[in-house]
């Protein structure tokens, strides 16, 4: 029940900027996740908040308390490990009880804490087992049980699904969720899975290159990306590279022209004519239009030139005046549209999500 | 980073230090002042001069002649032999090959045992002598001769150079030998070609480690290749001219020149197999 | 010739060079042990048996016992004082580490008849008051330090800081964590530096025989050499020899048996 705030952290190593003035809040209860691909700084963020790492510049504080200065092990966090940290010279029961012993718990409570942290993790009769002994989805719930067992104030995983096969690992993320929920401890995660962020996650960070660029709920980040790199990792997206050409300034909407495409959509605050945008539209959200109905300004003519039969989807390349875009058919219709190719269609490109600056 | 952060390894290193540098760095210091005084002029009125120095050149040239001349060629010998006993210990055989690794401890023991082993070995009136009576061979007046010498000191630094030679040849990913197989190439083109080529750094590296270690030989020396050799190599030189003829000057300054010489030779060889030993 | 045959052949080949390289290292060894139980009686005529080792018993055990008394105080030392600086050198990133990591190993390599000619230059002039056994102790620990740095080096590679990380988050302070996590990780890797310290410190013979003069103490390979030097190639100099060898063999085998060359290997063994 504490209150996570990174304020401004920043870590630099030599020139390169790891991590640039990330600020970052996690409230009471919530599982807050860092999403983003290898090297973008998310472990660093983490190995920050738990004092693995110096702060270079920038506070962490739990609740009120500046904790910059404090070393890892004065700050009751359970942090756990990409790769399994399991103590090799321990059994279990020694690896769970080491922490307690380091905050000087008597031995009667040790053996009731062991207990409870095993029926958590429901791994009661594992007590006696060597680490050695363990799965990889075992060990990993053992390490849980190891923090729990010292009732921390704070969670922090650091991508401890990563090396847990994929069955595995959709098993054991709600039940990380399933355990945070329970015990009401706040959390901070790391992932660069995309798909188990959004399973599990109150709310998100995606970070990229050292800084934040998008924090939401997963609906938020999926709907509305701010920025080219948060529309390209969460989901699939077109990308069409233009500017505006008109604005409507009152209404919020515009056109946007993008290489022989206009698209009319709603403009965000801050954007004036001529500017640089890229308007981002997701496969699932491109709707075929049937023969006849057709609105004025919202139909873009199009080709087939590739169909793809995924099972549940339908994938159609089409050609839109040069450009090709993806076309994600969902339901029946799919059926509709199995090995056609060089079929002239009409689209509806409505829900466009217009962001400042051009996708690479 | 505060000062307590810069504090701390330096606490830990401190003991390390101080042992090494009271023990080992300070008295080298000495060596190199007692090297610049006349014969044992240290210890009483110090007489300063560069005469040591210039007499290695020329009284001393000859000793140095000798004891680079033995060493290199023994550690020459090292490869020789070395190289396919590595090979072969760390590719062709499976079973036992950690019998052959402990074998490798039993010269580190001691360059005496060595020394006294093939002292023995070759006494005239001693036990090869006696076997080659037996087999009728002319006796090969063996034992104070240059070669038994060589031998001994091949012997003794057999595990540095094996050593070595096993680092590089280990650095080889077996995926460039087996593609090269997998082109066509047979076993001695491959070798030929791949692996020795990759390895020439490595063996030169267990040339140069041969002979550093070689320069620290003395009960060797002392006991076998006769009067020419013992008292014409260098460590025997030091001490005679130590401890019996009292003259610390010149002592000091060939010690100092086989130190510099010996770290400088193990940097190459550092350098050329790229750091075996850190 | 079918391809399993020539795989047999290159095999034999193999095998036999190796045994007999192996062999040749071993020849001083066995000539010494030969030598040692060969001896003659009163009458003239040569006997094999174990006369020679009882017959030195008296006057070579005390040297023996000075000898294993050195090595395992060096041992001791260096342990202490290793440890803690190859975890600085692994652990932590400072300015110089390089520099003062190749200044340390240059130890190694300066030639035993130099580093010990120094050593009395140093008793005589600056250390009058260290002299004796500490004295000794003090250059064997300076001469030694850097195989247990080597060795303790290569053991904190091994060991992943996600352990020591893991510690220090679960609450335990930087001394439980190494007293209970990180020795017995690196545990037997200082076991390495430990038997090479042992088997090289008591067996040598260079820097004791200089220091025999200050220090006035004669360890067992000094003893050996001197009567060498005094008396040729008696049997009981061969049993001498024979016995520090079989010591050192014997320690070496049993820790072999318990550890086996795991730890060796990155430090003088391939």
């Amino acid at each position: 029940m504490t209150r996570i705030l990174a304020k401004d952290v920043s870590k630099i190593y030599g020139n390169t900027k790891a991590v640039y003035r990330v600020s970052l809040e996690a409230r009471d209860s919530e599982f807050v996740t860092i999403l983003g691909p290898s090297g973008c700084g998310k472990s660093t963020t983490l190995r920050m908040i738990a004092g693995l790492i110096r702060v270079d510049e920038g506070r962490v504080f739990f609740d009120d308390e500046d904790v910059t200065d404090v070393p890892p092990n004065k700050r009751n966090i359970g942090f756990v490990f990409q790769r399994v940290a399991l103590f090799p010279h321990m059994n279990v029961r020694k690896n769970i009880a080491f922490g307690l012993k380091a905050r000087h718990v008597p031995e009667r409570e040790i053996r009731k804490k062991i207990k409870q942290a095993l029926a958590i993790v429901r791994m009661e009769d594992y007590e006696n087992r060597a680490p050695s002994q363990l799965s990889g989805g075992q060990a990993q719930r053992i390490e849980i049980a190891r923090v729990l067992a010292t009732d921390p104030d704070v969670l922090l995983f650091d991508e401890p699904l990563s090396n847990i096969d994929a069955k595995l690992r959709d098993e054991l993320k709600f039940e990380i969720r399933k355990i945070q929920r329970e015990t009401g401890k706040t959390m901070v995660y790391v992932t660069h899975d995309q798909g188990e962020a959004f399973a599990i996650s109150d709310r998100i960070y995606v970070m990229s290159q050292g800084i934040v660029d998008q924090v939401g709920t997963p609906t938020e980040l999926y709907m509305d990306p701010s920025t080219p790199f948060v529309a390209g990792f969460i989901g699939q997206n077109n990308f069409l590279v233009g500017h505006i050409e008109s604005l409507n300034s009152s209404s919020g909407t515009g056109t946007v022209h993008s290489d022989g495409i206009e698209i009319r959509a709603h403009v965000p605050d801050g954007l004036k004519c001529g500017d640089k945008v890229t308007a981002c539209i997701r496969p699932e959200d491109i709707e075929i239009l049937p023969e006849g109905k057709r609105e004025p300004g919202e139909a873009t003519k199009a080709r087939i030139v590739e169909s793809i039969f995924l099972g549940n989807t339908t994938r159609l390349h089409v050609d839109a005046g040069g450009t090709i875009l993806k076309v994600d058919l969902r339901g029946p219709e799919r059926f509709s549209y199995l090995k056609v190719k060089d079929k002239e269609i009409i689209m509806s490109l409505k829900k466009c999500t217009v962001i400042r600056g051009h996708q690479t | 980073m505060t000062i307590r952060d810069r504090l701390k390894p330096l606490a830990l290193l401190t003991p390390a230090i101080a042992l090494e540098v009271g023990l080992f760095f300070v008295p080298l210091a000495m060596l190199g002042i007692v090297s610049f005084t006349s014969r044992d002029s240290f210890f009483f009125t110090p007489e300063w001069t560069t005469k040591n120095y210039e007499s290695l050149f020329s009284v001393f040239s000859f000793d140095f002649q000798v004891t680079f001349g033995l060493v290199i060629v023994a550690a020459f010998l090292d490869l020789l032999l070395g190289f396919p006993f590595t090979y072969i210990m760390t590719r062709k055989i499976r079973k036992y090959s950690d019998v052959f690794r402990a074998v490798m401890l039993v010269p580190l023991f001691g360059e005496l045992y060595i020394a006294y082993g093939f002292y023995y070995l070759f006494l005239p009136g001693g036990p090869l002598y006696f076997i080659l009576d037996i087999l009728e061979i002319p006796a090969l007046k063996a034992m104070y001769s240059v070669q038994t010498a060589v031998i001994a000191l091949a012997v003794y630094t057999f595990p540095f150079a094996v050593y070595n030679i096993g680092i590089s040849l280990q650095g080889i990913d077996p995926a460039i030998e087996e593609s090269a197989r997998c082109l066509g190439a047979g076993w001695f083109r491959t070798f030929w070609k791949v692996t020795l080529p990759m390895c020439l750094p490595g063996l030169l590296g267990a040339w140069l480690v041969g002979i550093g270690w070689g320069l620290g030989a003395f009960a060797i020396p002392v006991m076998m290749g006769g009067a020419m050799i013992s008292q014409r190599f260098l460590s025997v030189e030091v001490y005679s001219l130590a401890l019996l003829q009292l003259d610390l000057g010149t002592a000091s300054a060939i010690g100092i020149v086989l130190a510099l010489v010996a770290v400088t030779i193990f940097y190459f060889s550092l350098k050329a197999s790229r750091g075996a030993l850190i | 010739m079918k391809p399993k045959d020539t795989e047999r052949i290159g095999q034999f080949v193999s095998y036999g060079y190796v045994l007999a390289v192996s062999v040749f290292l071993l020849v001083p060894f066995m000539v010494t042990v030969i030598r040692s139980v060969t001896y003659s009686l009163p009458d003239g005529t040569t006997t094999v048996g174990l006369k020679p080792y009882f017959d030195i018993m008296g006057s070579f055990w005390p040297k023996v016992y000075l000898s294993l008394s050195i090595a395992v105080t060096t041992i001791m030392i260096d342990t202490a004082v290793g440890i803690p600086a190859a975890y600085a050198l692994v652990r932590y990133a400072f300015p110089g580490k390089r520099a003062l990591y190749t200044l340390l190993n240059g130890v190694w390599y300066v030639p035993g008849i130099c580093y010990a000619l120094s050593l009395i230059l140093a008793y005589y002039f600056l250390y009058k008051w260290a002299l004796g056994y500490w004295g000794f102790i003090a250059a064997y620990s300076a001469g030694f330090l850097l195989l247990m740095l080597m060795t303790c080096i290569v053991a904190f590679k091994y060991v992943d800081p996600c352990y020591e990380e893991s510690a220090s988050c679960l609450g335990a302070g930087r001394l439980t964590t190494f007293f209970k996590v990180t020795m017995p990780l690196i545990g037997p890797g200082v076991s390495a530096g430990i038997l090479l310290i042992f088997v090289l410190s008591f067996n040598e013979f260079i820097t004791a025989l200089l220091l025999n003069l200050p220090t006035k103490l004669m360890t067992a390979p000094v003893r050996v050499f001197a009567e060498i030097t005094r008396a040729r190639a008696t049997p009981y100099i061969a049993a001498e020899a024979a016995v520090l060898q079989l010591i050192s063999l014997a320690v070496v085998v049993v820790y072999l048996k318990i550890v086996g060359t795991k730890y060796l290997r990155g430090v003088v063994l391939v």
